[in-house]
């Protein structure tokens, strides 16, 4: 893909993300590699409509130097180093579906839910250590949590996905928030009993376990 | 010429019934010189028209006060969001805050939702106080911003904030953001992070 082609497969995915559901507003961030040196992500603090490719920013993974007048995503690190600790990956979307969400804030391991997610993620999704934003704490639990797995929740934040190619980048993040749906499900169905539940029941789970 | 107000309010109405975080009974407003334009609480935001938008420099009922004290009391908003979102509501139910377990609840919110026991409006000012946004006990949600968008997105944030509370609950193990975490993140948020989005979207309005 040339430069040109990355920054529009940037945006684009950015815009597919929101419109699927699996990221709201500015949030979330994603980013391509360009080369062995270099990756295309998205920039800070602007929504997925009104981004153009020109604002794309290309990044140097070793340095994280860049060269445009718009500052890459605050995330470019956590991206740059799992370039740099997976040379097979060329596409990584940090993200925060609302279910996968959910878990992230419980900073559980996520048994393997179904067999689309043994295939995509490669088993069950761990969590990284929690740290603050663009820390280094975040970024290498993050790497740690995602060693023989192409996703892991950051604790209290969200999910980070990655595949061969964006697209497959895109599947991984759909199967963890599809993954963590059941997961929660599953609790609520174990705590009534019932095989089917209804929001009451989900509540009356939540109230039980808040007493 | 079309009111921008008033289009930006039916905009708004279109994307909280898209983001099926409303019932009949919730409206918007945003300040305007001499007064606010704020939306009929009768209507359903699905069928919220131009005509059930109107201009006003006082308030007639109970909601249209309390929009008023809301606005007197934080000179530094312009909208304001009342809905009903599913995880609020069940929150706002039994507990007397909502803990962000989320960072961009910390961010955006701040660590805690406050519940306030009524919609009495010396109560949610009250409750409002140093906040954007606050849940009402057997009620709703109230967002307030510099822009919808910012009021939108405080309304969002919570009813993630919210599910994420409620489920991780469920899985036994809900982690609250620490006290010095949230303070770091929302005073960088506020600083840093909202200001050119928010600058952006006020142009906007203004143009």
């Amino acid at each position: 893909m040339t430069e040109k082609e990355v920054r529009q497969a940037v945006k684009d995915a950015g815009v597919k993300l929101l419109e699927s559901g699996l990221v709201q507003g500015t949030w979330g961030n994603i980013s391509i590699r360009l080369d062995e040196k270099r990756m295309a992500v998205t920039p800070s603090a602007m929504d997925y409509i009104r981004m153009q490719p020109e604002d794309v920013v290309i990044v140097d993974i070793e340095t994280l130097e860049y060269d445009s007048p718009v500052k890459p995503t605050s995330e470019k690190k956590i991206h740059a180093a799992i370039y740099r600790d997976r040379p097979e990956i060329n596409a990584v979307i940090h993200s925060h579906p609302l279910c996968s969400s959910s878990v992230a804030s419980a900073r559980m391991e996520m048994p393997v839910m179904s067999e689309e997610m043994e295939r995509l993620v490669g088993g069950s999704a761990k969590c990284g250590k929690y740290g603050m934003p663009s820390t280094k704490t975040l970024t290498n639990g993050a790497v740690e949590a995602m060693k023989d797995r192409n996703a892991c929740f950051l604790a209290n934040h969200g999910i980070l996905a990655c595949g061969k190619s964006i697209e497959e980048a895109f599947e991984v993040c759909r199967v963890m928030e599809d993954s963590s749906r059941a997961f929660v499900e599953s609790e609520v169905m174990k705590a009534k009993g019932k095989d089917t539940f209804s929001m009451e029941d989900l509540f009356d789970v939540f109230y039980s376990k808040i007493k | 010429m079309e009111n921008k107000f008033i289009k930006q309010l039916l905009e708004y109405c279109a994307i909280l019934e898209n983001d099926k975080l409303t019932e009949v009974g919730d409206c918007i407003s945003l300040r305007a010189k001499g007064g606010i334009y704020i939306t009929d609480a009768t209507k359903a935001m699905k069928d919220m028209t131009a005509d059930d938008v109107k201009f006003i420099t006082e308030g007639a009922n109970e909601i249209e006060k309390l929009h008023f004290a809301i606005y007197n009391a934080k000179e530094d908003i312009n909208a304001i969001i009342m809905n009903h979102a599913t995880y609020c509501v069940g929150v706002a139910k039994k507990c007397k805050k909502l803990y962000a377990v989320l960072d961009d609840m910390a961010q955006i919110v701040g660590r805690t939702a406050k519940v306030a026991a009524s919609y009495d409006e010396d109560v949610v000012v009250n409750t409002l106080k140093g906040r954007d946004a606050c849940l009402i006990k057997n009620g709703g949600v109230i967002a307030t911003g510099r822009t919808l968008d910012e009021a939108h997105t405080g309304s969002l944030v919570l009813e993630k904030g919210a599910k994420a509370y409620v489920e991780a609950t469920i899985l036994g193990n809900a982690v609250k953001i620490g006290v010095i975490d949230a303070f770091i993140m929302r005073t960088v948020y506020k600083l840093k992070y909202s200001k050119k989005d928010q600058s952006a979207k006020l142009a906007e309005m203004e143009e």
